[in-house]
C-alpha cells in the first residue's frame, strides 16, 4: 500500500523511560517518534470534544492508504458515542431503532426493551459470561437511514419484500450509518457496579425478559416485558456508507482496558485474548477441532481461564442451555461460553494488525490525551476513549458491488475466472494463490480491509476457517434467510427477502425477522422458503 | 502493511535497553489501569516478548490529513474531490455522446463536463434540470443513470455495449449533486464596480453557487462557487483576491483561471477565458484591464475591471450592432433597443431592451447574419442581465439556421439583478446560422429593461 511513512530515531532505551513517564496518567501516551517505516494514519484533533460529522468522499482504492476508510469509523464511533452531558448517556440510545424505523404489523406493548436479541447471527446461538447472563445486543440507526428508508417508503414488510422487484437499482447513499452493539449486565451494589462500570460506557435500560418456551424448549425473548438492568458496552459494529461505497464500510470496535492500546498485542484488550502464538488458525483444521493450545491462564470478560482452543468459541445447543435457564435470575446456572479471537489481527495472511489501524489507534489516544489535559472532556464522563478499533471491511473494487453477489474473493470473483479479452480474469489457481498469499491486500482482491473481521462478542462462534470469513459473507447481496444468512449459504429457514442491494443492511431483513416471529406473523413468513 | 519493520528493530535492539523499555510499559500498566485491568481480566503484557507493544513506536498526527484525488493531487474538501470523482465518471461514460463536439440526445445536448450549464439547463422533454444542485432525485442525468437508463443498453440504435457507470460511481455522483446545494456560510463582501458580491464567509466554505467576499482570511469556494480573499475556487468557481480558479472557474486577484475560466488581476485566463485585470487573456479569450480586456471582477475583493473594455464580437460599446427587436406569432416586439450604460457586463455599455408586458409574453433580441457565423459545434456564450423585481421566469439564447431549424436552451428563473452567462451551442450539421439571440419571457405583466451583453463564440 502507498502510505506515508516516517522516520524513526530515538533510541529504544525511549520507550521506557516515556512509558514510565506517563504512568500517572491514563490517557498520556508516548509521543515520541521511534525507528521503523510504517504507513501513517492520522486521528483529528476537532475530533474531541463534540465531534464533528463525517466527511463523504470516496477514498482511493489500493494501493493508496486505507486510512480514510478507518479513519470514518473511528469518527462514527465518537459520534455515536458522544456523551450526553452530565449522565455520559451516548446518543446512540437516542438514535433511530427498528421499532422507530419500520412500521410492524405486529401488536406490541407501549413500551418495549431498549436491547434484545439475546441470538447472535449466523447460527443463532447465544453467549453467556462468567456471571451466567447473555449478552444483549442493540441495533441502532442514523437518522439518515431512517430518512432513506421513509423518503423510499420501505417502512413496512410488504414495501421492503418489493424493493428488489420495484426498485431494483435503489442503494444506501453515503452518509448512512448502523450500529449493532453488545452489552453485558453489572449486577452488585451500587460501589461494585461504579467500579464495574468505571471504564465503559454504561447505562441503565432495558432488556428483555427472557423464558423458555415450553414445547419447542427454547429460549424465548420477551421484549413486550422489559426488565431494568445496568449493562456496559462490550463491543460494537460501527456500518456506514460513503459515496463510491453503497456496500457499507463494516468497522468492529471493542473495549479496552488501558493504554497504551493500539492493537491487541499491546496486551490491554479485556473482551476476549488472542492465540498465545499469536498465530492464524490452522486452515486444516477448519472447525478447530484439534487446536489443544491453553489460550490464556488468566480470566477475560468473556473467556475463561485455560479453556484449551478447540473448547473455546463453542456454542452450547439451545435446548440444553434453556435447561439450565433460571427464570428469577434471568440467568443461566453453572453456564458460561468461552470466546477467545481466531485471527488476531482479523487478516487471513497475516497475524500483524495492519499499521494504519494501529497508528490511527494510536493517534486517537493522543487525541483523547489532550483533551483530557486541557480539560475539554471530563474523563469520568466521556469513556469513548476506553474503546479500540479492531478492524474493518470494505469493497476496493466497489464497481462488483451488484445484485445477488456473494462480494467474497472466492470463485464469483470476475478475477477467478477464466482469462479472456476484454476481462480481468485470471484463472481461479493464480487467483487463489494470491488470495492466500496476500489476503485482501492482493491485487486481485474485491475485498480490503481485516478479511478475517469477527467481533468476538458478536460472531463468537462463526470465527473458524470453515466458517463465515468476514462481514460481506453474509451482508452481501443475496437473498436472506432468518438467520440472518444468504440462502446461498444457509438454505434452511424462512427466506426474507429476495437478492437486493438493500440487502447489505440486516437492520432490514431483522425487522422482518421480527415480523415473523410475532404473534400474528405474514402469511409470506410460512411460505417462503431458501428452498 | 505490517510492524515486521518495527519488530525487526526491536529485535535487534541492545538487550538491556529493551527490558528498561519493557519493564517499563508493564509496570505503567500496573499502575495505570489500577485494578481496571484485572477485574476485567486484562492480558497482562507479556514481560519479554520483543513482539509486545505496538503504540509507542508511532509519532503523533493529530491534524486532519489531506483528501487524495484520483490526479494525485489533494484537497481538504470533500465536495472537490467528489467534483473529481464525478468530473472522471462523466467523461468515461457520458462525455462521448454529450460533450462537444459530440453532441447526442433528444433534443440533442453537449455540455455533461460542464455543470453550470447543467444547472442553469432545463431537458424540455422532463422540464427538469439537468443538475439540480442539491437534489439529485430531480436532476435528469442522475435520474437517467440511476434508472439505468443511460448510456443505454445494447438495442436498435446502439449495437454496442458502453460505459457504463457502476453503482459505486452513481452513488458518487449522487453525492456531487448534494455537494452542488451545499449552502454558503457566512456573509461575503462586495464584489468589484461591475462584478457581484457573494456568500463566502471567512474562513468557511463558499456556497455551491456563491460568491466569495473579501475575507482577510480566506475561504474556499464550492463546487461551483468563489472563493474569499485567498481563498481558492472550487470545480466551476471563481477564485479570491490570491486564489485559483476551478476548472471553468475565474481566478483571483493574483491567481490563475481554470481551462476556460478568466485570470485574476494578474493573473493569465484559462484556455478559452478572460485574462485579469493586468492579466493576458487565453487562447480564447479576452486580454485583462492592462490588455484591453478586463470583465467586472467576480468575488474576493475584486475592484472589478471597471476601466476595461469588451472584446467580445457584440460588445455594444459603440452600437446596437445589427441587434434588434424581432416578432414573431407568439414573440411580441420590445418597445426598445438601445444601448445603454445603466448596465454592462464588460466595457462601459450594453443592449438594453425595454418591454411593457401586459400578461405572459415572449420577447427577443437578436441579430441576423451574423459575420462571421458560428458554426456547427460552436458554443456562443451571451451575458444577460434581469434586473431584481423582474416577473421574468425564463430566458433562452438560441440560433436559427437557414434551414430554418430553431435551437435554444431554457433557462429557468435566471438570477435577477446579476449578469447571467447563458450559452448555445450550434447543432452538428446545422446549416448557416442566419439569426441569433436571446429570447425572454414574462409570467405576467411586467414593465422594465432587460439587457444583453458581451455576445462571443
Amino acid at each position: 500500500m502507498k502510505h506515508a511513512p516516517h522516520a524513526i530515531r530515538i533510541p529504544i532505551a525511549a520507550i521506557g523511560v516515556l512509558a514510565l513517564a506517563s504512568c500517572s496518567d491514563p490517557f498520556h501516551i508516548n509521543t515520541t517518534p521511534t525507528g521503523g517505516t510504517l504507513e501513517d494514519c492520522a486521528a483529528s484533533s476537532d475530533w474531541l470534544p463534540n465531534t464533528p460529522p463525517v466527511s463523504l468522499f470516496k477514498p482511493l482504492p489500493h494501493p493508496e492508504t486505507e486510512c480514510p476508510f478507518y479513519r470514518g469509523g473511528w469518527q462514527n464511533f465518537l459520534i455515536a458515542m458522544q456523551p450526553t452531558a452530565n449522565t455520559g448517556t451516548p446518543a446512540l440510545l437516542t438514535y433511530p431503532t427498528i421499532d422507530t424505523v419500520f412500521q410492524s404489523s405486529q401488536t406490541h406493548a407501549a413500551t418495549r426493551s431498549v436491547l434484545g436479541d439475546i441470538k447472535q447471527a449466523g447460527g443463532r446461538q447465544i453467549l453467556v459470561d462468567q456471571n451466567g447472563n447473555s449478552l444483549y445486543y442493540g441495533i441502532h440507526v442514523n437518522q439518515e437511514f431512517k430518512d432513506f428508508i421513509a423518503a423510499n417508503a420501505l417502512q413496512t414488510a410488504d414495501a421492503i419484500r418489493a424493493a428488489p422487484t420495484a426498485t431494483p437499482n435503489l442503494f444506501f447513499p453515503a452518509g448512512v450509518v448502523e450500529f449493532k452493539s453488545a452489552w453485558q449486565i453489572v449486577e452488585g451494589d451500587d460501589a461494585t457496579v461504579a467500579a464495574e462500570t468505571a471504564d465503559f460506557i454504561s447505562v441503565k435500560t432495558t432488556v428483555p425478559t427472557l423464558s423458555v418456551d415450553p414445547s419447542t424448549h427454547l429460549m424465548i425473548e420477551d421484549r413486550d416485558t422489559p426488565r431494568q438492568v445496568t449493562v456496559r458496552l462490550l463491543a460494537i459494529h460501527v456500518v456506514f456508507t460513503l459515496p463510491g461505497h453503497p456496500e457499507f464500510v463494516w468497522a468492529s470496535f471493542e473495549h479496552s482496558a488501558g493504554t497504551p492500546d493500539a492493537s491487541a498485542i499491546d496486551g490491554h484488550r479485556d473482551v476476549a485474548p488472542i492465540h498465545p502464538g499469536d498465530t492464524n488458525p490452522d486452515p486444516s483444521d477448519p472447525y478447530i477441532t484439534k487446536d489443544m493450545t491453553d489460550i490464556a491462564d488468566t480470566d477475560f470478560l468473556l473467556y475463561k481461564a485455560h479453556t484449551i482452543a478447540k473448547m473455546a468459541n463453542q456454542a452450547m445447543d439451545e435446548t440444553t442451555l434453556a435447561a439450565s435457564f433460571d427464570p428469577a435470575t434471568q440467568k443461566f446456572a453453572n453456564q458460561q461460553t468461552s470466546i477467545y479471537r481466531a485471527y488476531p489481527a482479523s487478516k487471513s495472511n497475516s497475524t500483524d494488525p495492519d499499521d494504519a489501524i494501529t497508528s490511527l489507534n494510536h493517534n486517537v489516544e493522543a487525541v483523547f490525551a489532550q483533551a483530557v489535559a486541557s480539560n475539554a472532556i471530563d474523563p469520568t464522563v466521556d469513556k469513548r476513549g476506553h474503546y479500540r478499533l479492531v478492524g474493518a471491511q470494505w469493497m476496493d473494487k466497489p464497481e462488483y458491488f451488484a445484485v445477488d453477489s456473494p462480494l467474497q474473493n472466492d470463485d464469483s470473483s470476475p478475477f477467478a475466472q477464466a482469462p479472456s479479452a476484454g476481462g480481468v480474469g485470471i484463472g481461479k489457481a493464480a487467483f487463489d494463490m494470491n488470495i492466500q498469499a496476500d489476503g485482501s491486500d492482493s491485487r486481485y482482491s474485491i475485498l480490503a480491509g481485516e478479511d478475517r473481521l469477527s467481533s468476538t462478542a458478536m460472531e463468537s462462534f462463526t470465527q473458524p476457517p470453515g466458517s463465515f470469513p468476514n462481514c460481506l459473507s453474509c451482508h452481501n447481496t443475496q437473498a436472506i434467510n432468518s438467520n440472518g444468512v444468504p440462502c446461498a449459504r444457509d438454505s434452511t429457514g424462512i427466506k426474507l427477502v429476495e437478492p437486493g442491494l438493500l440487502n447489505v443492511s440486516h437492520v432490514i431483513s431483522q425487522f422482518l425477522l421480527e415480523e415473523c416471529e410475532g404473534s400474528t406473523p405474514p402469511a409470506w413468513c410460512a411460505t417462503s422458503k431458501c428452498q | 502493511m505490517t510492524s515486521m519493520m518495527l519488530r525487526r528493530l526491536l529485535r535487534n535492539s541492545t538487550p538491556s535497553l529493551l527490558g528498561v523499555a519493557l519493564v517499563a510499559a508493564a509496570g505503567c500498566f500496573q499502575t495505570v489501569d489500577n485494578g481496571a485491568a484485572l477485574k476485567s481480566g486484562a492480558q497482562p503484557a507479556p514481560p519479554t516478548d520483543p513482539d509486545a507493544g505496538s503504540g509507542a513506536p508511532f509519532p503523533v498526527m493529530v491534524d486532519t490529513p489531506p483528501i487524495s484525488l484520483p490526479d494525485g493531487t489533494t484537497t481538504t474538501d470533500p465536495c472537490v474531490a467528489n467534483a473529481a470523482w464525478s468530473m472522471d465518471i462523466l467523461k468515461k461514460d457520458c462525455a462521448s455522446c454529450h460533450q462537444a463536439p459530440n453532441q447526442v440526445g433528444l433534443p440533442p445536448w453537449d455540455f455533461v463536463l460542464e455543470p453550470d450549464k447543467m444547472m442553469t439547463t432545463v431537458d424540455t422533454r422532463t422540464n427538469l434540470l439537468f443538475l439540480a444542485a442539491g437534489d439529485p432525485d430531480h436532476s435528469r442525468i442522475y435520474q437517467r443513470m440511476a434508472n439505468n437508463e443511460m448510456p443505454p443498453p445494447p438495442n436498435s440504435s446502439v449495437a454496442q455495449a458502453l460505459p457504463r457507470p457502476s453503482l459505486s460511481d452513481i452513488s458518487v455522483i449522487r453525492q456531487w449533486i448534494i455537494c452542488l446545494g451545499r449552502p454558503s456560510t457566512g456573509t461575503g463582501g462586495a464584489g468589484g464596480a461591475t462584478g457581484t458580491g457573494g456568500a463566502g464567509g471567512d474562513n468557511s466554505q463558499g456556497g455551491d453557487n456563491g460568491q466569495g467576499g473579501d475575507n482577510s482570511q480566506g475561504g474556499q469556494g464550492g463546487t461551483s462557487g468563489s472563493g474569499g480573499a485567498k481563498g481558492t475556487a472550487g470545480t466551476t468557481g471563481t477564485g479570491g483576491t490570491t486564489g485559483a480558479g476551478g476548472t471553468t472557474g475565474t481566478g483571483g486577484t493574483t491567481g490563475a483561471g481554470g481551462t476556460t475560466g478568466a485570470g485574476g488581476t494578474t493573473g493569465a485566463g484559462g484556455a478559452a477565458g478572460r485574462g485579469g485585470t493586468m492579466g493576458t487573456g487565453g487562447a480564447g479569450g479576452r486580454g485583462g484591464r492592462a490588455g484591453g480586456g478586463g470583465a467586472g471582477g467576480r468575488g474576493g475583493t475584486g475592484t472589478g475591471g471597471a476601466g476595461g473594455g469588451d472584446n467580445a464580437r457584440y460588445n455594444f460599446e459603440t452600437s446596437v450592432q445589427g441587434w434588434q427587436s424581432s416578432t414573431d406569432s407568439d414573440v411580441t416586439a420590445f418597445t426598445a433597443v438601445a444601448t445603454s450604460t445603466a448596465q454592462h457586463f464588460a466595457g462601459a455599455s450594453s443592449l438594453a431592451g425595454t418591454m411593457a408586458a401586459t400578461a405572459a409574453t415572449k420577447y427577443s433580441l437578436d441579430v441576423s447574419n451574423p459575420s462571421p457565423a458560428p458554426g456547427p459545434g460552436t458554443a456562443i456564450t451571451f451575458e444577460v442581465f434581469v434586473p431584481s423585481g423582474a416577473a421574468v421566469d425564463w430566458v433562452q439564447p438560441y440560433v436559427l439556421d437557414a434551414g430554418g431549424a430553431f435551437t435554444g436552451y431554457y433557462v429557468m428563473n435566471p438570477a435577477q439583478g446579476v449578469w447571467n452567462a447563458i450559452t448555445v451551442t450550434v447543432p452538428a450539421g446545422a446549416m448557416t446560422v442566419n439569426r441569433m439571440g436571446v429570447q425572454f419571457h414574462t409570467s405576467g405583466s411586467w414593465s422594465g429593461t432587460v439587457y444583453v451583453d458581451s455576445v462571443n463564440w
